[in-house]
């Protein structure tokens, strides 16, 4: 019984969800079987462990028809009846939650009976919960043109035919501008996030209809609705990267709105931490000191959770910015306070990623290569990311050698991946071959080789590390 | 007396919903207040009427809470929890009705508890109840949109468990922008054929920037969506409203003659709609041919049911006149009186007493007995669709001049100009124009016939002949003709 979906997903309830699912499984309006109800209440006193032992089919089976020979076929027809409930609850919990649809649908159901003045009670009801929301997202949107849909139909009955008595600017706007943003906001939004997986992921989309809507849009019809704006500057931290302005526009617009943007908080903030990334990478270091001050806001106002954990990509950016700044007390403060927010899965492959990290800048190299052996990542991009480590440490460590294999795997596991982009490869690959000549040129030695490095270095683009290896050549020629 | 709005609700309860609401009152998950139960059980016995002396709020305080001094404000209470569950069930059998939109209340559930094996076993389950929807009207979208939305959240927080991103490709956000889009469109450009419709007779001011932005890229770069019937359907009502060509003209009829199974019944109505009035528009463009079109297209509409918006609608009081007038326009007379006694009883009742007298009136005078269509005109007791009141006019003025009673298309010229004046605001310019312009010309006209001067009937008769916009020009020239002649 243990293993069954009755028991997976009882262990998900809340104990007020326990409670009310046992008032629902004794509700005659859902259930008139009595065998159903007692065989919830055996189970419901092994809430919320479960333990196998206590919950064994033959075990409940006799408490429940004490006396009788165990008969498997009646208790899994119980156990379906129940979990046929725990459906009917789920869905009954879910669509009770949303009040606005609850209130959509009494609608739908009280003018199809021509129940005019409850119908009227409820949609003035509606529009006067909707005025006095503060988060203005697409439910928001879409429930006010669900509204003044429902109330066009309403008045297209009660007065047919006089369409002066009804189709007035007013009722007319309400609809057409809620659609149109609920419409731009969801668009803009996926906009937003297509962008966000094209730059990571090499994928392509077909982005026609989105670019459609960026020709033509005027931010200026969209004062009443900054959420809108919000992901149009969003969208052009990618289209116009060069534009600064915008950023600190969105910035001050995300700071001054912040009450109005519901769960859709934590998406603009991590667009503005890579829009830093993105700057830092084109070798615009002041965004080092920009994002380690939007990470820290983020930790203050809570916004950083994705499903209730710590997105991962959000705490090795941390542990590399702040170990940048040289911020090493904070960093290690850090590590060990929010460690326990990383996803179980990957816990303690990030946990001993940042340890190393800090470990390696603070120039303890053993306990660097430490922690390092303890991270075992699933996710190629921390894989890539250890492997910068390992050779960093290396480097420290001065094992000449060691580091040329490991630079020479490297390379081949970033040659043959085919789902990074073409740009992180190039990342990768440069990171590679200058840590690759670096190591050369001290092994060696050599002074001249170690200016010219220096020298090819001043003059390529920014890379990962590129300032790491630069500070080590420069040691060199000194 | 108890609250009217109680009783009136609960009396639209049928004999099985009531009995399902006992259960509903009874079940602890929605009430534990003993006293809503007793009000529920006392009520029962007055169902359906809810019409007894017994039903005094002070007689059914005693016999809920025997022996206490009557407290009005207790006893309101109760009623409203009783008011608030009956809501509430109603709500809920709406709900329930709906599977698809139960299958993913449950979904988006268990999408959030992170039962992984139960979710995609039914994600696959209502995926296939999607795809089997024939009507792809917008709910359909809307449906695919949401169904996509799981899909990206649940690959969001299965992330943490893949060892690389081969699962994370682009097909789920390429699904949410084409359903979403999918979905404004068909609901956009649905409400804005409606308003560029409405606005064919009445003046609505309404700002449609950006739907005429969606219209130029659909119509200029698009070659996907609007290959999709619904959008295909109101991107072409929009474009016939607006354009008038007979190329829009034919696609949308193809459309309607060959979707009656993948466009709903409203969607259907409005299209024939908007193909009648391009009808309508052509005709006064002088261009023939088209009352037979017309007649045509209601004979389909007639076979294919689609005389209200709605199911639970009455028939279209409007169209009910229009058939017959096309019908007339046509010469069929007998199949207009067999039109009428058939479909009459499908009228609103409130509307049935216009519209049945306004059409024997139009048959009468069209078999030119003008005594019997005014007989029929004069037994119109009220006009409460306000739309009737223009065509009643126009009637009565013409078998006034047919009967020769100019003294009352005089007082009836002056009533209709301000009743006109009145409404102007509400009419389109073109259709004030048209009515303005048959009220010139009739006035002219029965000055004319009053004074048996001839002198002014050929300047009448040419000005008729070059102004297309005029309501009832063919008659008008026939009058004009018979004095020519």
């Amino acid at each position: 019984m243990n293993k069954s979906s009755l028991i997976e997903a009882l262990k998900t309830f809340s104990p007020r969800e326990m409670k009310e699912f046992s008032e629902f499984v004794s509700s005659p309006f859902f259930n008139k079987n009595v065998n159903v109800i007692k065989l919830f209440e055996l189970i419901k006193k092994n809430y919320p462990e479960f333990e196998p032992l206590k919950i064994g089919k033959e075990k409940i089976f006799a408490k429940l028809f004490p006396g009788k020979p165990f008969k498997d076929s009646t208790l899994r027809l119980l156990m379906y009846y129940l979990y046929e409930l725990v459906e009917k609850f789920l869905a009954h919990s879910r669509f009770n939650s949303d009040k606005f649809r609850h209130k959509e649908i009494l609608l739908e159901e009280l003018f199809s009976r021509k129940l005019f003045k409850d119908y009227e009670k409820i949609i003035d009801a509606a529009n006067k919960e909707l005025d006095e929301l503060k988060v203005k997202d697409n439910s928001y949107y879409r429930n006010r043109y669900l509204f003044a849909e429902h109330k066009l139909s309403y008045l297209a009955e009660i007065y047919m035919g006089k369409y002066e008595k009804y189709l007035t600017r007013d009722n007319i706007q309400l609809f057409s501008d809620n659609i149109t943003n609920f419409y731009l906001f969801s668009v803009l939004k996926y906009y937003a996030i297509t962008l966000n997986t094209m730059y990571l992921y090499n994928v392509k989309v077909d982005t026609a209809v989105f670019e459609n809507i960026l020709l033509n849009f005027n931010i200026e019809h969209f004062q009443n609705a900054p959420l809108i704006v919000i992901y149009y500057r969003v969208i052009m931290l990618f289209v116009k990267p060069e534009d600064e302005e915008n950023y600190h526009k969105l910035k001050e617009m995300i700071i001054k709105h912040e009450d109005e943007l519901g769960e859709s908080i934590g998406d603009f903030y991590i667009n503005m931490e890579n829009y830093c990334v993105r700057c830092l990478r084109m070798g615009k270091l002041k965004y080092l000191e920009e994002s380690f001050n939007i990470y820290e806001l983020e930790l203050k106002k809570n916004t950083y959770q994705i499903h209730g954990y710590m997105p991962n990509s959000f705490f090795s950016s941390m542990v590399v910015t702040a170990s940048k700044l040289k911020k090493f007390e904070w960093l290690r403060n850090f590590i060990m306070d929010y460690k326990d927010e990383i996803h179980e899965s990957s816990r303690e492959a990030y946990y001993y990623y940042g340890l190393a990290f800090l470990e390696n800048e603070e120039g303890n190299y053993e306990k660097a290569l430490e922690s390092l052996a303890r991270s075992k990542p699933e996710e190629v991009y921390l894989k890539m990311d250890l492997r910068i480590l390992q050779s960093r440490i290396y480097y420290g460590l001065v094992w000449t050698l060691p580091l040329q294999s490991l630079l020479d795997t490297f390379k081949k596991t970033v040659q043959n991946n085919k789902f990074m982009t073409d740009m992180r490869k190039s990342q990768y690959l440069k990171f590679i071959k200058y840590t690759n000549q670096l190591n050369n040129v001290r092994y060696k030695e050599d002074k001249a080789a170690a200016e010219e490095l220096y020298i090819d270095l001043e003059k390529d683009e920014y890379f990962a590390y590129k300032l790491w290896i630069v500070d080590e050549v420069k040691k060199l020629t000194e | 007396m108890i609250s009217n709005t109680l009783l009136g609700m609960l009396s639209k309860f049928n004999p099985r919903e009531f009995k399902e609401f006992g259960e509903f009152v009874k079940s602890p998950f929605f009430n534990k207040n003993i006293h809503v139960k007793q009000l529920y059980e006392y009520l029962k016995k007055f169902y359906p009427d809810f019409k007894d002396k017994r039903l005094d709020k002070e007689i059914v305080f005693k016999s809920l809470f025997d022996g206490k001094k009557y407290n009005d404000g207790f006893l309101r209470t109760v009623i409203y929890n009783l008011g608030k569950l009956a809501e509430d069930y109603l709500a809920y059998i709406n709900f329930r009705k709906d599977d698809l939109n139960r299958g993913l209340n449950l979904l988006k559930e268990l999408n959030e508890r992170k039962l992984e094996k139960v979710f995609l076993k039914y994600y696959n389950e209502i995926e296939e109840d999607i795809n089997a929807i024939t009507f792809h009207d917008p709910e359909y979208f809307f449906k695919k949109y949401e169904l996509q939305n799981q899909k990206e959240i649940y690959m969001d927080w299965t992330k943490f468990k893949q060892k690389d991103f081969k699962n994370y490709t682009t097909n789920t956000i390429t699904y949410i922008d084409d359903e979403l889009t999918s979905y404004y469109l068909s609901k956009a450009l649905n409400h804005y054929r409606f308003m560029l419709d409405k606005n064919m007779y009445e003046q609505i001011e309404q700002n449609y920037d950006f739907i005429e932005h969606i219209m130029d890229y659909l119509l200029n770069k698009d070659t996907y969506f609007k290959e999709k019937l619904k959008i295909k359907l109101h991107l072409y009502e929009v474009l016939l409203i607006k354009e008038k060509k007979e190329e829009h003209y034919t696609i949308l009829k193809n459309i309607f003659v060959s979707s009656f199974e993948k466009l709903s019944k409203s969607d259907l109505y409005s299209l024939h709609n908007v193909l009648q009035s391009y009808c309508v528009y052509m005709g006064y463009q002088n261009k023939t041919g088209y009352s037979k079109e017309r007649f045509d297209l209601y004979k389909i509409c007639l076979e294919q049911k689609l005389y209200a918006a709605a199911e639970h609608i009455y028939f279209d009081d409007l169209m009910f006149a229009n058939i017959v007038s096309s019908a007339l326009a046509v010469k069929e007379f007998e199949w207009a009186e067999r039109f009428t006694e058939q479909y009459k009883d499908m009228l609103s009742p409130e509307n049935t007493d216009v519209v049945v007298n306004y059409s024997y009136s139009r048959l009468y005078f069209s078999k030119n007995d003008f005594e019997k269509a005014l007989w029929y005109i004069n037994n119109i007791r009220s006009i409460k669709h306000i739309q009737y009141k223009l065509p009643v006019r126009d009637l009565t003025l013409k078998i006034y001049y047919e009967l020769g009673m100019l003294a009352q298309s005089a007082y009836q010229i002056d009533s209709y100009r301000h009743f006109l004046n009145n409404n102007k605001g509400s009419l389109s310019e073109e259709r004030f124009k048209r009515i303005l312009n048959f009220l010139r010309f009739y006035t002219r006209l029965v000055k004319i016939k009053e004074k048996n001067s001839l002198k002014d009937i050929g300047k009448l008769n040419e000005e008729i002949e070059n102004s297309p916009n005029t309501l009832e020009r063919i008659w008008l020239l026939s009058k004009t003709g018979e004095m020519i002649n």
